[in-house]
């Protein structure tokens, strides 16, 4: 640490989560995890750099190889104590068996900070109270982390007590929460143990949120633009006598919903670049709404509609398709089957508080030809979809612990689904910005949708970080 | 728990032509091959599979062969498996015509030693007849011959002696000796190619167990110390006696169809009764049953055959200059070939002897034993076998742990020490334990010590083991080790400590458990703790070392 910047080693078992620790701190995915002890090559060391300047560094440690020869060598140590480590790295330095061990404490010696992960679903054990004692005797600040891999607590309070002896600070690591949260909280824990790292560690707290925030609002602006899209998205095909009119409808509906399934993923992918992710795989959790089809049963029903209501709604796409002919001249038939279609759709209740009739407009054109367009779509309800799928991503997005190879993936596929459809649960102030947003976004009033888009992106931010610093799962479909 | 061998005293035994028990190198090396391809069946289905084949081919073949109150040597056992196995692969393999790597063996190291006889012959006649390229101007020098033929083979065979005897005390009789490493590559070679050319494309597993025959004819194996160096050592000497043997009919052809005159010459002033009385020294061995005129030459005829080139050999008389050759044959004969045929007469004993005193104990036959006698117990209806078994021989009807503790289970006569962690020595339930070590091992547990608290603790299990070795008696030891608790150094270290304080050939074995579940300590480990576990103590390269999963009952 010649350097003055704060570093700290993190050390423990393999397989215990350490690196689900490490990944958090450091928001890098390419923390190496290999089951067998002793095959660490290399130390990472996970700087935090801000304006160009590194601010702290983490550093991955491999682990103990021989800690209770460690602990025997330290307390027989007769020497100066400030250069305990020192001394204990000169003598073991050319024992291959004690090479694991040097790596771990070189850096402590070197002046780190010292943060010990252990999984608390597993009893204490000797060599656990070795390598505590040990760390203890560095005398270095140090901090426990607790992280449970299992749903076994009976042990946490065992390691609790034995972490009171041996460390300056403990925190019980939770993996279902954002990494975001997590990473915070962690950092303000890590303040407590040394002051005079305080201002440091400070700064990339400060930098961190605000950091976070711009991600957010950058974020944000992806599902404004997403929702702006899509809600005035419209494909115009025209047709002659030939073509059959079942078939084009089934054709356009088609086009149209895979067209909005692009833009959609478009917009998806480019928030998932925003959080620097390698190893997060496209696959989210098998049963989220996300890998449902937008336009099909299931995802209707989940969010919230009856059956009925859902038959209703395909009514709708159907019957709005089909009312098509439009004679420029008479103009009867548009009025027939505009409200034919409406009809259908009477006993449907939207959502929200609210109870609007959803029409798809259609409007045709025509010189010496007729034309269908399909769109947009004249349901706030699709926006909400959108919404809701959009902030389910980003939900995933943002915790990787689940992502990591050494944690198990929790499944519970007998409860029954979590909180889904995150939309379902505003209030009204929040309903009432996305129906503002809503009309602007269909309407050709630029000041109003200028206004409407800022309300919008405020309140998505603060969903946004609610989601950062909340726990729930979202986005999980029970399967029949 | 080791296994010895009985070597039966008469060759046959009278039912289904089993073969003698003694065990030859084919079969070693078939028997290791089949080992290491059930050893690389890792999962557990697997493992179940082969424990269901082995128990068939015990309870239908080898169990009958069983006479009356006397049950089967485990080396007979292991032995009739073998036949088994290979009968049944024989069977699966019979479209390819793939050799089992025993008979491989067997083919090459008789193609070898032909091979060997021929080129000895051929380049010591070759030798030979160089040397006796006589073309009447001058008499061809006796010490050329003596040098090349005799003296080299001498000094070859002083520096065997020397080079066995230097490896002796440094305790290591075979290691780094090129010419074992040399033929035996050779002969590995050569049955790779035999075992691959009709298969294209060896299975993993199947490449796996060819790797571990070539292991064991390198000497790579030390369950079998110096085994694989014998049959090195005969090819060594059948080329020497194909070299002498050559050499020698050379001579004779030569000197019975041609004409050559020998003479001795030298710089240095020798008088003739000098090199008569050196010649004498050299026909010492023979000289008592050979005729005086016959065995060396005569003072005159040496006087006679003295070479100045300067001078010719116009003026020699024939008969001196004639008078060498018995010397020489009889020379090659004693010095060269005689000693070879000792040696390749003690290599043939030595070679049996040690294949008699074949010591199957380590841990892939325990293993082995244990799948062909234990009972597979199926909880549906009732239990196979066993009790049948039971009620057949006139035995009232047992538990079922009981029976099987009669069927000659010959591995459970001896107990073993376990060790158990100091962090579960409290939790830990007697009965509990011996449950799962009899499920496990099939055997009874003596005593049971307590480590892993600190090192002084650990020292002192060390000594005490060292003090019971000395007693002769660490038939095996268990360590039960928590799967979960990832294998540093320090519990290898420990674990090459037991090996060191328990000799090299207890049985070792480390049993896996998995975490603590509501009190239950004997729970099943995860396939991949498990898993890297294995690898660990696969790299200390000990064969007589083995992890076991324990876990109770109703895991």
């Amino acid at each position: 640490m010649s350097d003055g910047i704060p570093e700290f080693a993190i050390v423990g078992h393999p397989n215990e989560g350490k690196s689900a620790v490490v990944s958090t701190l450091a928001e890098d995915d390419t923390v190496r995890v290999t089951p067998y002890p002793g095959e660490t090559l290399v130390c990472q060391t996970f700087p935090v750099v801000i304006d160009g300047k590194e601010v702290i560094r983490f550093i991955d440690t491999p682990g103990f190889q021989n800690p209770k020869r460690t602990l025997k060598w330290i307390k027989g140590y007769r020497g100066d104590p400030a250069h305990i480590l020192s001394a204990y790295l000169e003598t073991h330095a050319k024992d291959p068996d004690f090479r694991d061990d040097c790596r771990l404490l070189e850096p402590i010696a070197g002046g780190a900070g010292i943060i010990y992960v252990v999984d608390g679903s597993r009893p204490v054990r000797n060599v656990d109270l070795a390598e505590m004692e040990v760390l203890r005797l560095t005398g270095r600040p140090r901090m426990a982390v607790i992280n449970c891999k299992e749903d076994e607590t009976a042990y946490i309070e065992t390691w609790k007590s034995e972490f009171r002896k041996h460390f300056n600070a403990i925190r019980v690591f939770n993996a279902n929460q954002a990494t975001y949260a997590e990473r915070i909280e962690l950092l303000e824990n890590l303040k407590v143990i040394d002051q005079d790292w305080g201002p440091a560690l400070e700064r990339v707290i400060s930098a961190f949120k605000e950091d976070w925030q711009q991600r957010n609002g950058m974020s944000a602006q992806l599902i404004c633009d997403l929702l702006e899209t899509s809600l005035s998205y419209s494909i115009t095909r025209s047709f002659t006598e030939t073509t059959s009119e079942k078939s084009l409808k089934e054709r356009l509906q088609k086009e149209y919903a895979s067209a909005i399934e692009q833009i959609e993923e478009k917009a998806h992918r480019k928030i998932r670049k925003l959080f620097k992710h390698n190893i997060f795989n496209y696959s989210l959790p098998i049963h989220s709404v996300l890998n449902e089809n937008l336009f099909s049963r299931k995802t209707w029903q989940f969010l919230g509609l009856t059956p009925v209501q859902l038959i209703a709604a395909a009514g709708m796409a159907g019957g709005a398709v089909g009312a098509v002919l439009d004679l420029a001249a008479a103009g009867l038939t548009f009025g027939i089957f505009t409200s034919l279609g409406g009809l259908l759709g009477a006993g449907w209740a939207a959502l929200g508080g609210g109870k609007r009739l959803a029409r798809m407009k259609v409007v045709g054109l025509n010189l010496g030809g007729e034309q269908i367009q399909i769109g947009p779509i004249e349901n706030i309800q699709f926006a909400y979809v959108l919404l809701d799928r959009a902030l389910i991503f980003y939900a995933h997005v943002i915790n990787w612990a689940h992502g990591r190879r050494d944690y198990p993936a929790q499944e519970h596929p007998d409860k029954g689904p979590a909180k889904a459809g995150l939309t379902f649960e505003w209030d009204d102030r929040k309903r009432k910005i996305c129906q503002a947003f809503y009309t602007a976004a269909r309407g050709r009033d630029d000041p109003r949708k200028t206004s409407a888009r800022k309300a919008l992106m405020e309140m998505l931010q603060e969903v946004l970080l609610d989601i950062s610093s909340s726990e729930t799962r979202y986005g999980v479909v029970a399967q029949k | 728990m080791s296994i010895r061998l009985v070597a039966m005293a008469d060759g046959t035994d009278g039912t289904m032509g089993m073969k003698q028990a003694i065990w030859s190198m084919k079969d070693l090396i078939d028997l290791e091959y089949f080992l290491q391809q059930d050893e690389n069946e890792q999962g557990e289905s697997a493992q179940a599979a082969l424990a269901k084949r082995d128990r068939e081919i015990y309870l239908n073949k080898i169990r009958p062969l069983e006479k009356k109150n006397q049950a089967l040597t485990p080396g007979r056992v292991i032995r009739s498996w073998l036949e088994e196995r290979r009968t049944s692969e024989e069977r699966s393999a019979a479209s390819l015509k793939a050799p089992l790597p025993g008979e491989a063996f067997a083919d090459i190291y008789r193609l070898m030693g032909y091979g060997f006889l021929i080129v000895g012959v051929l380049s010591g006649s070759g030798l030979a007849f160089s040397l006796l390229n006589y073309r009447g101007t001058e008499p061809l020098n006796v010490s050329v011959y003596l040098t090349a033929l005799v003296l080299s083979q001498c000094l070859a065979l002083l520096l065997l002696l020397a080079i066995r005897f230097i490896r002796r005390m440094r305790g290591s009789p075979f290691r780094g000796s090129v010419v074992f490493t040399w033929i035996s590559g050779l002969m590995t070679r050569l049955i790779v190619r035999m075992k691959e050319g009709p298969l294209k494309g060896l299975e993993g597993s199947q490449r796996g167990s060819l790797e571990a025959v070539t292991g064991l004819i390198r000497g790579k194996r030390q369950v079998y110390g110096s085994l694989f160096y014998w049959p090195v050592f005969i090819l060594s000497q059948v080329f020497g006696i194909g070299f002498n043997v050559g050499a020698l009919t050379a001579t004779l052809l030569k000197v019975i169809g041609s004409d050559i005159a020998f003479g001795w010459q030298s710089t240095i002033q020798f008088s003739a009764q000098a090199v008569f009385r050196m010649v004498q020294t050299i026909a010492l061995p023979w000289s008592w049953w050979v005729p005086a005129d016959v065995a060396y030459p005569s003072l005159s005829q040496i006087k006679g055959s003295h070479m100045v080139l300067k001078d010719g050999i116009y003026h020699m008389a024939t008969q001196d200059l004639a008078s060498w050759w018995p010397f020489l044959c009889l020379a090659v004969l004693t010095y060269g070939l005689a000693p070879r045929v000792m040696l390749l007469v003690m290599g043939l004993v030595f070679q049996k002897g040690s294949l008699s005193r074949v010591n199957l104990g380590h841990a892939a036959c325990v293993r082995l034993l244990h799948r062909l006698t234990t009972p597979i117990v199926a909880t549906q209806g009732a239990l196979p076998q066993t009790s049948g078994a039971g009620i057949e021989r006139g035995d009232t009807i047992q538990t079922p742990e009981a029976s099987v503790r009669d069927q000659g289970d010959a591995m459970c006569r001896t107990p073993i020490i376990a060790l158990i962690p100091d962090d579960i020595f409290e939790t830990c339930p007697d009965n509990d334990l011996e449950n799962v070590v009899f499920k496990a091992l099939g055997c009874a547990i003596r005593e049971k010590m307590r480590f892993g608290q600190d090192l002084k603790g650990d020292e002192e299990v060390l000594q005490k083991l060292a003090i019971i070795r000395k007693e002769g008696l660490v038939e095996g030891l268990l360590l039960v080790q928590e799967a979960w608790q990832p294998p540093i150094r320090e519990n290898l270290s420990f674990i090459q400590d037991l090996r060191t304080a328990s000799g090299d050939r207890t049985m070792i074995w480390v049993g896996l458990i998995g975490r603590p579940r509501q009190g239950a300590v004997f729970t099943r480990a995860t396939e991949e703790d498990v898993r890297v576990w294995q690898q660990k103590l696969k790299a200390l390269g000990d064969p007589y070392l083995g992890a076991e999963r324990l876990a109770a009952d109703n895991e």
